[in-house]
């Protein structure tokens, strides 16, 4: 054969076109038979030359097929080998997983707290921010506020708004909504309940520039806010569901809106609530003519014209501002404060706090990522030896790490399951708690916004499952790193006990600061724990399960038809020991200037201010109340008899500290009648939870008319009654409803239910915020114990020898224990120490979270110290104990 | 050394293909080179037009199951590699023809009853 041939050869061109054609074979198969197939062709291509050039041709277009199929042939094998030596190996990581279902689960349990936490955070942070507003085009929404150069933010004021759109030009239209309060009833009382919502008065231009129209029936039209036009309402999907039972027939139907017969025109979608999730909509008709200039208080909106910009509308806007603050005295200073509907309703504070919880829960996971694979590592030390078997018998390092991540892939799957399942645990508590949680910035008792969906929806699945493969990636590859410096020093018969001690500064850093952080949240814990208690002592007077509670809408001339209605259902026999009051306990009661005979010259805003109820005489009863001192009201404390009060337990001690109350004289708000105390009563929570304003008196209900100053402006707008139920709600709703039929035909009974559940609206708050903190506790436990339990565990077998020696000197297992602990003192004096002082500065922050507690109590503190002591004591004790269980004789022939 | 297989049993491989079978004949009497292969194949009784692509997939197949080895030919200028049956091999080759002549013999008994 000639290699000097420009045809043949193996440097021919035919024999260059075999050498690129053979690279579609894969590598394994070129370096195995490459160079003989290049042989072996450029002979084949030499014979067929000396047959002629139709037989090369064809030798050549044969060659070029078999190239094609063969070389893929060859490649599709190559690949299905792989993935059968790869399910090999992840099948036998599998099995390395259930061999052990102790660190397993243990391991598992981590990430799954990890998994949990992240995914818990990331709903979060879509559900509220990441959404975005379900509006069409909602970054052309803008919102208005009006801003004084020394008042800061201001509602807008109808005339200013009838300015605004004779005056400008980059908005569609602009629209302005008031919140509003209806007690809404059917005009049949028995055919729905009466309920308290609250829902806004809208123009109703709003829905056209929201793009939004009714579900059923129609939107508001100009004409409903037209003077004179009939009134009617816009139901919201909740409402319609729940209080009407979905039925489509409502709308045209007249229901009662404050007493007033108004038509249902439409309910709207499911998805709308607008401005934050609202029960109803009437029209809403601005009318500067009824208010003086710079009076009155809207929020405004519009929606940006298509290709005007933001900038340019603002511009438009301080032009206007600067006009109208030219041309009347009550614009003067006043500025136009535009912000979009993003940062009006969602905000970057709040947007950032949000990713700040991500990134703690990112940490969380690292945390847990290292915990797991500390765990792994030393479960797999006891496997050094079969390791370094594999590798002398040529596996490769790849496929050692492929079965480690069939182990860490197990382990995190099993996790990320477990972990959705914590997080739809959390979402679920998170959505319960989050009208009490500060954090939201909603007022306490208030829904969320309408557009905030905290659940596990797609997107967060599909980040679990991508964080899942990520932390598979991760933790196979940091055990596998470990794994192969312990591999590489047992073939080459180095006691890997070295590696161990170079990595034990580090390993002692993780255990302090896992034990710092579980002290730092057992703290709170144990707060939470304690407020409970104190709160249930607290309020177990007035958490009574049988005493009925409802609220009745207030008439003109409650000095006539409140003392009507007490009489009448004081005759009624289904609620027994029926009492009137202004205040309920456990809610806030309204507040009034007290002033004794010292202090009744100091100016108004001087004297201190008391919470105020007006009740009929068995009120105190009613809760088996027994004065202090003194007496309670009778029936003899009528509207004519001499005004008397009573005087709680907190009030007496601030206002008469050091004499007795009882017969002393007082003065309420700006009048002149004075009042004699004629007892002190136990506190009955006045002002809700606040334990700092529960000072407060109380008036004979029919004195007060003529003693509260509330009830001469007119101030009430409703009544409660109180008393004991003997029925079903039902009948107590319908008993009471008879008895307010003096004042209307159709009276308002809402805001029903017991104390105890009353009180218990309130008292979730705390029992919420102890879930959580017990949530949180329970993880850092969980994630401390695991960690310190982890590196121990490695350190145990690495200083298996040494044990061995010891109890082979005749060392009790006790001692050895005690050797290990006394080696961990300082590791543990730290971590307690730097976890206690990380709880005494936080508890202060969370003060508000506990109830009647002071949070910074030594019991609390040496409790929590002792706890973290105790459970980092036992992670360090059991991997010693499993080692020094084993024989002496066999731990000294360890290498 | 046999890699993907342990199969020991020469039923076990049994029927050859053709091509197989005249690939194991052509290594059988003397180890030859990879052209040297295609050129015995195609001579007759196989008739077989064999392409380097195929015969490598054959040889690959062959050398993975242990029916055939590579042997060191030192005086080979082009560095060639040789192959040649191995005891496997040679089982298997055997155990082919046994039952190619047990079918033959069954074919005639057929022809000459008819």
């Amino acid at each position: 054969m000639s290699g000097n041939s420009t045809l043949t050869g193996r440097r021919g061109w035919c024999g260059r076109w075999y050498g690129c054609g053979l690279r579609w074979y894969p590598a394994e198969h070129r370096r195995r038979f490459g160079e003989d197939m290049r042989n072996a062709f450029a002979a084949q291509v030499e014979d067929a030359r000396g047959r002629g050039i139709g037989s090369l041709a064809t030798l050549l277009v044969r060659t070029a097929a078999h190239l094609c199929w063969f070389g893929t042939a060859e490649r599709v094998r190559q690949v299905r080998l792989r993935i059968g030596t790869t399910g090999t190996d992840l099948r036998l990581g599998f099995r390395r997983c259930l061999r052990d279902p102790g660190s397993s689960l243990g391991a598992a349990g981590v990430l799954a707290l990890g998994f949990g936490v992240l995914a818990t955070a990331f709903a979060l942070l879509q559900g509220t921010v990441l959404r975005g507003l379900p509006f069409e085009e909602a970054e052309q929404l803008v919102h208005f506020e009006r801003r004084g150069a020394e008042r800061g933010g201001m509602p807008v004021v109808p005339h200013d708004l009838v300015e605004w759109r004779a005056a400008q030009t980059s908005f569609e239209g602009l629209a302005a909504f008031v919140e509003a309060l209806a007690i809404l009833g059917d005009q049949d009382p028995a055919a729905v309940r009466v309920e308290r919502h609250e829902g806004v008065a809208i123009e109703p231009e709003a829905f056209g520039l929201l793009r939004v129209t009714a579900a059923h029936g129609r939107a508001f039209t100009a004409a409903d806010a037209s003077p004179g036009a009939d009134p009617v309402l816009l139901l919201s999907d909740r409402v319609w569901r729940r209080s009407f039972g979905a039925d489509p027939s409502i709308v045209g139907r007249q229901v009662i809106v404050n007493g007033r017969s108004t038509r249902v025109v439409g309910i709207m979608p499911a998805s709308f609530g607008f401005p934050i999730d609202e029960a109803f909509w009437v029209p809403l008709r601005v009318d500067p003519s009824a208010v003086r200039r710079g009076e009155g208080r809207l929020d405004v909106f519009g929606r940006l014209r298509p290709g005007v910009s933001f900038d340019a509308a603002r511009s438009e806007f301080d032009v206007i501002a600067a006009n109208l603050a030219a041309a009347y005295a009550e614009n003067r200073d006043i500025t136009v404060d535009m912000k979009t509907f993003r940062e009006e309703y969602i905000g970057e504070e709040f947007s950032s706090r949000m990713h700040m919880i991500l990134l703690g829960a990112g940490l969380v996971l690292l945390i847990a990522v290292v915990n797991a694979s500390h765990l792994l590592v030393a479960r797999s030390e006891g496997r050094i030896r079969e390791a370094a078997v594999q590798v002398a018998l040529g596996a490769s390092r790849g496929r050692m790490v492929v079965q480690t991540a069939g182990e860490v892939l197990t382990l995190s799957v099993l996790g990320g399951a477990a972990g959705l399942a914590v997080s739809m645990l959390a979402l679920s508590g998170v959505r319960l708690a989050w009208p009490s949680l500060d954090f939201f910035d909603l007022p306490h008792g208030t829904a969320a916004p309408f557009w905030w969906s905290l659940q596990l929806d797609n997107v967060t699945m599909a980040m679990t499952t991508a964080c899942v493969l990520a932390t598979t990636v991760v933790a196979s590859l940091l055990v596998s790193v470990r794994l192969f410096r312990l591999r590489d020093g047992a073939i080459l018969s180095v006691s890997a006990r070295g590696a161990s001690r170079a990595r034990s500064r580090g390993a002692q850093v993780v255990v302090a600061l896992q034990l710092a952080m579980m002290t730092a949240l057992v703290v709170p814990v144990l707060l939470a724990a304690a407020s409970a208690a104190s709160l249930e002592r607290s309020v177990a007077p007035i958490a009574n399960a049988s005493v009925y509670s409802a609220r009745i809408s207030m008439p003109t001339d409650p000095a006539t038809m409140v003392p009507l209605i007490l009489e009448r259902l004081q005759q009624q026999s289904t609620l027994a020991d029926a009492v009137l009051t202004t205040a309920i306990p456990f809610e806030r009661a309204r507040s009034v200037a007290l002033s004794t005979a010292a202090t009744a010259d100091q100016p108004r805003d001087d004297r201190p201010s008391v919470r105020i109820a007006s009740v009929s005489p068995r009120f105190f009863s009613l809760f088996g109340v027994q004065p202090l001192s003194g007496r309670l009201f009778s029936t003899d404390d009528g509207a004519g008899a001499e005004p008397v009060l009573l005087i709680n337990e907190r009030a007496a001690a601030r206002h008469f500290a050091g004499t007795n109350p009882v017969g002393q004289r007082v003065r309420l708000g700006d009048g002149s009648t004075w009042l004699t105390v004629v007892g002190v009563v136990p506190d009955l929570w006045m002002d809700g939870d606040r334990t700092d304003r529960q000072e407060g008196v109380y008036l004979p209900l029919h004195q007060s008319f003529a003693t509260d100053p509330a009830w001469r402006s007119g101030r009430w707008g409703s009544v409660a009654v109180l008393g004991r139920a003997r029925g079903g709600v039902r009948e107590t709703e319908f008993a009471v409803q008879r008895a307010a039929a003096v004042v209307s035909p159709a009276p308002a009974v809402f805001d029903q239910s017991t104390m105890a559940e009353r009180v218990d609206r309130h008292a979730s708050r705390y029992r919420m915020y102890g879930h959580l903190l017990t949530a949180l506790g329970a993880a850092a436990l969980l994630l401390a114990v695991s960690g310190i339990y982890g590196v121990n565990r490695a350190m145990a077998m690495a200083r298996a020898k040494e044990i061995g020696i010891q109890m082979a000197l005749g060392a009790s297992r006790y001692d050895v224990f005690r050797g290990v602990v006394r080696r961990s003192t300082g590791v543990l004096a730290l971590g307690v120490v730097g976890g206690l002082a990380a709880a005494f500065w936080m508890a202060g922050g969370l003060a508000q979270m506990f109830f009647g507690l002071d949070v910074h109590a030594p019991w609390v503190f040496a409790t929590a110290a002792l706890a973290a002591v105790g459970s980092a004591v036992v992670a360090i004790v059991l991997p010693v104990r499993a080692v020094s269980r084993r024989n002496p004789v066999a731990l000294l022939r360890l290498d | 050394m046999p890699t993907s297989t342990s199969k020991t049993d020469p039923f076990d491989y049994l029927p050859l293909k053709p091509a197989v079978l005249a690939i194991l004949v052509a290594v059988s009497d003397a180890p030859r080179h990879g052209y040297a292969i295609i050129q015995a194949v195609r001579e007759p009784p196989h008739g077989i037009h064999l392409d380097t692509g195929p015969l490598y997939r054959f040889l690959k197949r062959l050398l993975d199951d242990g029916l055939v080895k590579e042997v060191d030919q030192g005086d080979d200028e082009e560095r060639r590699r040789y192959y040649t049956l191995t005891t496997l091999g040679a089982r298997v080759l055997d155990a082919e023809r046994a039952r190619l002549l047990s079918l033959l013999s069954r074919a005639s008994t057929r022809a000459s009853a008819r």
